[in-house]
């Protein structure tokens, strides 16, 4: 059998599935916040190229890839799906283990599936330049060897403490013609007013995004603002890749038993899964599970619950009671993870209980990561291993059940560009600190006679 | 002085945001002067964060932190378009 499932240029998917059609419960519009109406297309159109606003709130279930993007898919596109049976032995479990492997892509990740036709649908709403953020600069990079295959400025403002430690991201998108700078900045009024309260401050995504979107609103009519994750069209544009790995698998007379992505903004898991999950919603059996960060070694030890439920709010549920002037919130019980910034389509996935959310240690993940670059050879990006960690529990659940079950994981992206994160692993800074109870006693102390935060 | 509190604040640990290591301090400031909402969970593992930030933070700020529903991103997005345009219509 072959290790790698090629599908040839012919059968790359024509056309994105929308999982919108099929959802038992719509999602909700989006209200605005300013007016609590429901978000039209005016209110998008400073923002946003009309062809991706009708792709935002599109019911339509499939939705035709122009030809011009299906031209530059096919510099890296279709993908191969991989047996990993090197990883297979490592782990010593009844498993089979395939990943459809997003890093073959020029700037290393799945971002391009969407980047490219955002690109293409603000060049034929004549838009001449892009605006962005980035935090670890997968976006930004993406973006910006899009704008270049369509003729568009684009303008990536990267969280200050992202760009000073990632320098070859900001040269990734300088060789494909991108302006890429440092948040804050000079260039916005968001940036300035930041830069005079805080002359040296290291920048927030949030900062960011502010000085992007300004970018583009203040332009003169010329410029949109593009965002890789979260928003419906993102997850519609990245479904090549479980379209794509579907028909790999049709090829070899397989189906997975189980579908792994990691989520953060929820665009490579749902690029992945949702396919999937339309067969799921068509009767077939498969499970499907969304890997996101968390802190705590495993949550039924850990001290306090976050509801993955509720997916409305995305900050923690915390009772609390005052203590004085400070207070203390007390500890609660363990119970799954709510994730910030996840896309409302995942969110409304999990909560139809169609997808199955676990969260993972960074030393769960890094380690999961390194297995895999030890057996298979690619240095997975620090995100991507958050699905191998769960990768690795699947076949750990299937060696101790005696089942053989086999596994497709979303490999979204290679971490060579993000090597200082491993450097953190193996120097040890990720280890848990295991502050001694005489420290917690004293640091307490300490901070009794500091009366604000900001002190 | 090399206290217990700049201890905490050099600690490391990846963000899931930005994609890479950040600092204590990073995380206790990143949210306009607040801590970023993450914090509880990012840091819970590394030492008892939540008792460590309530006993910095007022009521009302744990609240702003911690508590309210942060924004959708569509949400925060269309707010900064609102915001700007407006300022624009006042200073053209």
């Amino acid at each position: 059998m072959s290790k790698k499932i090629m599908l040839p240029e012919s059968e790359m998917p024509r056309s994105y599935y929308n999982i919108a059609a099929d959802l038992p419960n719509p999602v909700p519009p989006p209200l605005h916040p300013a007016t609590g109406q429901p978000v039209g297309p005016d209110d998008l159109a400073p923002i946003f190229p009309m062809p991706l606003i009708e792709q935002e709130v599109s019911q339509e279930r499939y939705i035709d890839i122009p030809e011009a993007v299906m031209d530059v898919y096919r510099i890296w596109r279709p993908t191969p799906l991989v047996r990993a049976e090197r990883l297979e032995k490592l782990l010593d479990a009844p498993v089979k283990i395939y990943f459809k492997n997003e890093s073959v892509s020029p700037p290393g990740s799945h971002k391009p599936n969407t980047a490219v036709p955002q690109a293409y649908y603000n060049k034929i709403s004549g838009v001449k330049k892009l605006t962005t953020e980035t935090g670890a600069g997968q976006w930004g990079s993406a973006l910006a060897f899009a704008c270049n295959y369509f003729g568009l400025e684009c303008k990536v403002f990267m969280v200050k403490v992202s760009f000073e430690q990632k320098p070859y991201r900001k040269l990734m998108m300088q060789t494909w013609g991108a302006n890429c700078i440092a948040s804050p900045s000079n260039e916005t009024e968001a940036g300035r007013r930041m830069l005079q309260r805080s002359p040296d401050s290291p920048g927030t995504l949030g900062m960011a995004i502010s000085e992007a979107v300004e970018a583009a609103v203040t332009s003169n009519g010329d410029t949109r603002y593009a965002l890789g994750s979260v928003l419906n069209h993102v997850m519609l544009h990245q479904t090549v890749i479980g379209q794509e790995a579907i028909k790999q698998f049709d090829s070899i007379g397989e189906y997975p038993d189980v579908v792994i992505g990691c989520a953060g903004g929820g665009s490579n898991f749902a690029g992945l899964a949702f396919p999937f999950l339309r067969d799921k919603m068509n009767g077939k059996s498969v499970q499907v599970i969304a890997a996101e960060p968390a802190s705590c070694p495993t949550m039924t030890k850990g001290p306090y619950a976050y509801d993955l439920g509720d997916t409305e709010g995305m900050t923690p549920l915390m009772a609390m009671y005052t203590l004085g002037h400070n207070f203390v919130p007390p500890s609660i019980h363990a119970g799954g993870l709510r994730y910030h910034g996840m896309s409302p389509l995942v969110s409304a996935l999990v909560k139809e209980g169609l997808v199955e959310p676990r969260s993972y240690t960074n030393l769960d993940t890094f380690g999961a990561g390194v297995n895999f670059a030890r057996s298979e050879g690619i240095i997975p990006a620090p995100e991507t291993n958050h699905a191998l960690a769960a990768v690795e529990e699947v076949a750990r659940q299937a060696k101790a059940e005696g089942k053989s079950k086999t596994i497709v994981v979303s490999f979204s992206g290679h971490g060579v560009i993000d090597l200082p994160s491993y450097d953190a692993y193996f120097s040890g800074k990720l280890t848990n600190y295991a502050l001694p109870e005489a420290e917690i006693a004293k640091a307490l102390e300490e901070i009794r006679v500091i009366p604000q935060a900001a002190a | 002085m090399n206290t217990v509190r700049t201890v905490l604040d050099n600690l490391e640990t990846r963000c899931p945001r930005l994609g890479g290591p950040v600092t204590f301090h990073y995380c206790r400031y990143a949210a306009d002067n607040l801590p970023c909402s993450r914090s509880l969970i990012c840091w819970q593992n590394h030492f008892p964060v939540h008792e460590y930030l309530g006993r910095l933070m007022t009521k009302e700020e744990w609240v702003d932190a911690f508590e309210k529903p942060s924004a959708e991103r569509l949400d925060r997005i269309l707010t900064i378009a609102a915001e700007t345009s407006d300022r624009l219509n006042h200073n053209p």
